[in-house]
């Protein structure tokens, strides 16, 4: 409480609705706005849609069933995501209740340095209302910050049939479409996702949303191809170890069962060696895991950095060359961490001259470069 | 304008709103108010009405004339935007994290000043088992509103803690209900949220906060209007005469009080009984600094039951010479001829007072304390480094173990009239010139000027 702050004089409501600047600090640092070191995803719908539910279950591993007993959200609740190198990022859970569209709250600072505007549908409610806030909030955030990507989470479908999962989605597709089309912002892409808290949906849309996120997703991506290419591997996933979404996969088609089974695999290493590891960390970079399954495939899992871990599928006849995986292995962990090292001094450039924006070109190329690298010392 | 105090609500199915507000009407005719012309609006529950659209309560206090009204919705429409602009930042934004209820201020001049404290009240069938409420206090005078702030925060966080705990009371009783019952209900929470009267079961929870924030209202008003002043104490009316008052030393508001000390003012044995060393007893290390802001003229303010301060202020009295002597009684109506002169006040516990600064001096009576203190003292000023003579005299002739009561009283006295003589003297004497001849003469140095500004304008 000063008595000299008279002079500062703010006209409209809530431009300093100072969301508790107390409980983030160091989180309104200058290059935090627009920067790409640190994207805010929002979460917004209605309320008891399941917002602060998908919240708590990815990232803060609250089991399903105790999300029943959440209080309801009063305030915009933000959440600081800094798991890993890659996975870096801000979640705002807004309470459903309130109107954020409205004018007297500032939509620049909620929707200003926004990567990911998550709207969470309630599949086994009445949409409608739903609907009609989605098209508000899609307008209003799109006039502020045309880059901002929209994912609908068409919530709740766990107890619902395959058939009106189907269904449900394509009217809410088609609605929400013809809605914004109607507002003549066709150009808006959508996309959707039908999750559920109480299965692995929730994980992979999520994993969705934060690649879209992540600059250099290709590159991973094109690693991660060379890599299983020359390792005889079917499917690789590059998982955030504490909340299983995966940052990063090769280019075959992602099927569920795998999805799930690769989360599954963590479980099993973390619990394990947190019963039995001595030392403070489940995870650490010896940690490794092998898994037969009667089918004859084999799950691979390789620590690749503190927070991220590789796991692969593989047909068992493939895994006799299991010197020739490793070596491919450790070349590929040597590139992401070069990829990391890059990330970071960029990063540092960054805030350092914030008036130099740091040339994506630039980054890229010497990315590329080192996927050639990479390549090169391959056995194959 | 004066202050509206409101209760606000987090509503699980509507989001923040404020469902109740008194305020105080004095010029506005209750007949003017266009109370049911205001548009309903749909999204109301019963957890966001409160006495309904179209009802209020009212009370009347005859002295001041003032009205206390209470409706769901401000009457007048600018201060329900504020309100409702108030109840959605102290619910949803400004949320002191301290579980049992804070207090957080915010504000500017153009959507009002806001005191807000927002508290948790059990209900086993709402989301978290709990909701969430707040009370705000919302004022244009930034000032007023933090030098009420104590007074204030004291007494809202006994109104909400009344709640809570009836509120626990009937928790504990469903309590007893089977446990499958519970958990069920638990999870069809959808049903509307519960009204305050459900939560509390008081079926007369409004008239109880009614009356509790009219009080308030009243209460704060009366020590204190509101007032725009520059270059003046926030608290003081503007001073609206020239000639300068008579001067008093101490008013009070209670009337009983005030005949009791009308009758022991005068009583010399009384007198002769109790010398500053009862003073010195009550305030212990803060002998010195008491003493000086008496003579110097720095407000004191003693609050506490007549009983108890009584003596205490017949003892300061003696720090002023008598014809700066002049007991007055002050109620709401005179508020307006406080003005800053008076310098030594004793006030019972139920006023509100301003809070200590260098030009406040608070001297509170202490219900009861474990640590034997009676007293606790305010005072964030600092004694100069040289003192008046005078204090320093009174200090050795208190300390001197060889005097009675009886002598101390004497020699205080002897003190007093030295020093009174002394600013009368220099009073005389007209010119700059005489007046440094003078102040030589009579021993004057630059550490007596605080106390001579002081006399001089009442001593003649
Ligand atoms: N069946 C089902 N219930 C869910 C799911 N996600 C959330 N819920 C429930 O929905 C209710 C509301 O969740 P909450 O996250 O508080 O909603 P919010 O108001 O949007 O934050 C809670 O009781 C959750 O248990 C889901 O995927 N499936
Ligand atoms: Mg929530």
């Amino acid at each position: 409480m000063s008595y000299e702050d008279d002079e500062y004089h703010v006209d409209t409501f809530p431009k300093d609705f100072g969301y508790g600047s107390f409980d983030q600090d160091g989180l309104d640092e200058p290059g935090m706005g627009g920067g790409e070191s640190k994207p805010r995803i929002l979460l917004m719908g209605l309320r008891r849609s399941g917002k602060s539910s998908i919240q708590k279950v990815v990232f803060h591993k609250m089991s399903p069933n105790e999300t029943l007993f959440l209080e309801s959200t009063s305030k915009i609740v933000k959440d600081d995501i800094n798991n890993s190198s890659f996975v870096q990022f801000q979640i705002w859970d807004f309470p459903g209740q309130i109107d954020f569209i409205d004018p007297t709250f500032d939509s620049d600072m909620i929707f200003g340095g926004c990567g990911a505007l998550v709207f969470v549908i309630d599949a086994k409610d009445d949409y409608n209302e739903a609907l009609t806030k989605f098209k508000n909030t899609v307008i209003k955030a799109y006039k502020v910050n045309p880059r901002i990507k929209f994912e609908v989470f068409i919530h709740k479908v766990d107890g619902i049939s395959d058939d009106s999962k189907m269904e449900s989605q394509r009217d809410i597709h088609q609605r929400a479409s013809d809605d914004l089309s109607d507002a003549g912002l066709n150009q808006i892409h959508l996309s959707f996702h039908l999750t559920s808290i109480y299965d692995h949906s929730i994980f992979e849309a999520f994993s969705k949303v934060v690649q879209k996120l992540i600059p250099q997703l290709p590159t991973l991506e094109n690693l991660l191809n060379i890599f299983i290419s020359h390792s005889g591997i079917e499917k690789a996933f590059l998982f955030d170890v504490v909340s299983k979404i995966y940052i990063a996969t090769d280019c075959s088609p992602v099927d569920m069962q795998s999805y799930e089974l690769c989360c599954d695999m963590i479980d099993v290493v973390i619990d394990l060696s947190s019963i039995y590891s001595s030392e403070e960390t489940a995870f650490d970079h010896e940690s490794s895991s092998l898994i037969k399954l009667n089918n004859n495939t084999i799950l691979y899992l390789r620590e690749v950095n503190k927070f991220l871990a590789l796991v692969c599928i593989l047909r068992e006849e493939n895994f006799n060359r299991q010197g020739v995986i490793d070596y491919n292995f450790l070349c590929f962990r040597k590139a992401i961490s070069e990829v990391f090292e890059l990330r970071m001094k960029s990063q540092k450039l960054e805030t350092l001259d914030e008036q130099i924006e740091p040339e994506d070109d630039v980054v890229d190329e010497d990315e590329d470069e080192l996927v050639a690298r990479v390549n090169e010392n391959h056995l194959n | 304008m004066n202050a509206v105090i409101a209760l606000c609500h987090f509503c699980e199915a509507h989001g923040p709103s404020a469902i109740f507000c008194t305020q105080t009407l004095r010029d506005t005719k209750l007949e003017e108010l266009q109370l049911n012309q205001q548009h309903v609006e749909n999204k109301l529950c019963s957890a966001c009405n409160s006495l309904g659209q179209t009802n209020g309560m009212y009370s009347k206090d005859n002295e001041s004339g003032a009205t206390f009204l209470s409706t769901q919705t401000a009457a007048l429409p600018d201060v329900q935007l504020l309100i409702k602009q108030a109840a959605v930042r102290s619910l949803s934004c400004e949320i002191n994290s301290n579980k049992d209820g804070g207090f957080v201020f915010f504000g500017d001049s153009s959507r009002g000043h806001v005191l807000s404290h927002t508290f948790q009240v059990n209900d086993l069938q709402a989301r978290g088992f709990y909701q969430l409420f707040s009370i705000i206090v919302l004022m244009k005078d930034k000032y007023f509103l933090l030098n009420t702030k104590p007074f204030l925060a004291e007494h809202l966080r006994k109104i909400s803690a009344d709640i809570q705990a009836s509120a626990k009371k009937i928790n504990d009783e469903t309590k007893e209900l089977p446990r499958q019952r519970r958990l069920s209900s638990a999870q069809v929470l959808v049903q509307t949220p519960r009204s305050l009267v459900e939560l509390t079961g008081e079926e007369n929870i409004f008239a109880f906060l009614h009356s509790h924030f009219s009080w308030i209202l009243l209460a704060s008003s009366r020590f204190l209007t509101e007032h725009v002043t520059f270059g003046n104490l926030p608290w003081l009316p503007p001073q609206s005469s020239d000639r300068p008052p008579q001067q008093r030393l101490t008013y009070n508001i209670t009337l009983p009080m005030l005949q009791k000390y009308e009758e022991t003012i005068n009583d010399p044995e009384r007198e002769e009984f109790y010398s500053l060393r009862h003073v010195k007893e009550v305030v212990r290390r803060e002998f010195n600094t008491i003493v000086y802001c008496a003579l110097t003229g720095i407000k004191i303010i003693v609050r506490g039951s007549s009983d108890r301060t009584l003596n205490f202020m017949l003892c300061l009295k003696k720090l002023l010479p008598e014809p700066m002597h002049n007991l007055m009684r002050i109620d709401a109506q005179h508020q307006h001829s406080i003005s800053s002169d008076y310098k030594i006040i004793s006030v019972s516990n139920e006023i509100a007072v301003p809070m200590a600064c260098s030009s406040v001096y608070r001297v509170d009576f202490l219900e009861d304390s474990a640590d034997g203190q009676k007293v606790c003292v305010k005072w964030p000023g600092e004694l100069p480094r040289k003192c008046p003579d005078l204090m320093v005299k009174l200090m050795k002739a208190v300390d001197e173990k060889r005097f009675t009561p009886l002598v101390l009283n004497k020699q205080t006295r002897v003190l007093m009239e030295e020093w009174k003589n002394k600013v009368i003297c220099l009073n005389q004497a007209k010119s700059s010139n005489g007046q440094a001849k003078l102040r030589k003469v009579l021993g004057v140095q630059p550490q007596d000027q605080p106390l001579i500004n002081y006399w001089s304008g009442h001593l003649q």
